[in-house]
């Protein structure tokens, strides 16, 4: 039977080491995702990460419960994320190789998926990192984890500290300049709402 | 795309767009999406961009981070002292046992005197020292009550003092002895040689007797090797002079028959 964060919490703060290395297994890949979009450098997000945890198991004894652990765990990568940003003063925007090595891709072929469907996809995925660098700070943490982690409006509330409106109001100025963006970079929103409407 | 910029509420569109509203709110925006084309166009853009935005993929990788918990040696109550500390800690030592003790250390003219507080006060070690020494301390003649390892400890450090001081009494009696000698020097000089003159002559005799003795001993073993030698010899050559005789006779022999077998003109087989 597979504990409970809550469990898991419990334990590590009784001084169970391998239990918060539970956690870790099972929210590195979320604060890993987290990181990487926000600040958009692989290695850094992985140090922002490993620096992430650590503030959490040597803060784990003072997690009160009152909020959920991945919650708190959020909020200290966000934070981490936005000293990084300040001090290496440069643009959150995902830098990708030059170019496209298409014996990488071919090795990492999915079934079914064609050659050019991939390096479309990753052109693609270039454009909406590219994208996310323009918003604020503030706007592109509330789209990272409302899209890619399916909180709620009350937890990014909490994982920002702002009030609910808050994060309404940043996600919907979020949404209008990625519109706006996307369309100005030729990947036309418009071509992905039809297909969402498939 | 409409340019009529609407006022709806749009906190309210961003819940709709995220399902995050209730019954009640949803449809409120369902009836304002029927009658305004803005807030549709605006809804059906955002839900692009999130369809966009799906597109976008982290490195899928495990990281593998894991806390570990790094017991601390323990640490010695010295090891951080250095080694200056470490010097000071073993001066003060020694400065307490010595006060303990009474401890004295004096060196002058006679010497070097070690004394401590529960010994009897040092005699003087030299014959020509006049300095006196100190009194004795008193904690020797205190009658205090002493537990039976300082009374064992007292007794050790007695007999390392005495054994010192007979050590370094003892070059101190030898420079008085030789002070001496040299102070009564011209007075006995010549009885000195007339008592040593005897004995050295008596020494040249004996010497003298004796390398008689033995030059004696090697001539005459010297002139028994010479004789044996000599009769050596001469049996060697009577053997040479025999073996020359009997080859003589052979060939006077030889040439009595050659003669013989000459004159008689036959052939003679031997």
């Amino acid at each position: 039977m597979t504990a409970t964060d809550e469990e898991l919490v419990a334990r590590s703060q009784a001084g169970d080491a391998e239990s918060f290395n539970d956690l870790i297994r099972r929210w590195e890949r979320p604060i890993f995702a987290l990181a990487y979009r926000t600040i958009g450098h692989e290695d850094d997000a992985r140090d922002v990460v490993q620096e992430a945890f650590l503030r959490a198991f040597r803060g784990i004894r003072s997690f009160k419960g009152e909020a959920r652990f991945s919650s708190w765990l959020y909020r200290i990568t966000l934070n981490l994320c936005r000293d990084w940003i300040r001090r290496q003063r440069r643009a959150p925007v995902v830098q990708p190789p030059e170019g496209v090595d298409a014996t990488e891709l071919a090795d990492r072929l999915e079934a079914g998926e064609a050659l050019e469907d991939q390096v479309a996809r990753r052109d693609l995925s270039r454009v909406v990192a590219k994208a996310m660098g323009i918003l604020s700070d503030e706007q592109r943490s509330a789209v990272i984890l409302k899209e890619y982690h399916g909180l709620t409006f009350q937890e990014i509330a909490d994982v920002q500290g702002v009030p609910l409106s808050t994060v309404k109001t940043r996600l919907y100025q979020g949404l209008s300049v990625l519109r706006r963006e996307l369309e100005r970079r030729g990947a036309s929103a418009a071509r992905g709402a039809a297909a969402g409407l498939r | 795309m409409s340019n009529q910029v609407c006022s709806f509420d749009k906190a309210l569109l961003v819940s709709y767009l995220y399902e995050e509203c209730d019954g009640e709110d949803r449809r409120l925006v369902e009836t304002h999406l029927a009658s305004c084309q803005s807030c549709g166009e605006e809804l059906a853009a955002f839900r692009g961009v999130r369809t966009r935005l799906a597109e976008w993929a982290p490195p899928d990788e495990i990281l593998g981070f894991r806390v570990v918990r790094q017991r601390e040696p323990a640490r010695r109550w010295w090891w951080p002292l250095p080694v200056w500390a470490q010097a000071a800690a073993a001066i003060l030592v020694l400065m307490a046992g010595a006060a303990a003790t009474n401890l004295e250390v004096r060196v002058g003219g006679d010497g070097l005197a070690v004394r401590t507080g529960w010994s009897q006060p040092a005699p003087d070690v030299a014959a020509t020292s006049s300095s006196p020494a100190p009194g004795p301390a008193s904690v020797a003649t205190t009658a205090e009550p002493v537990a039976a390892t300082i009374v064992q400890l007292r007794a050790e450090m007695a007999a390392l003092e005495q054994e010192l001081r007979r050590v370094t009494s003892a070059p101190a009696r030898g420079a008085a002895t030789a002070t001496a000698a040299a102070a009564v020097a011209p007075l006995d000089e010549q009885r000195l040689m007339t008592q040593v003159r005897p004995l050295l002559q008596a020494s040249e005799d004996r010497l003298r007797s004796e390398f008689g003795v033995r030059l004696a001993s090697a001539v005459n073993e010297l002139d028994t090797k010479r004789r044996a030698d000599i009769l050596r010899i001469q049996e060697d050559f009577g053997a040479l002079e025999g073996r020359t005789g009997i080859e003589v006779a052979r060939t006077n022999s030889a040439l009595q028959y050659l003669m013989r077998v000459s004159q008689s003109g036959g052939t003679v087989i031997r």
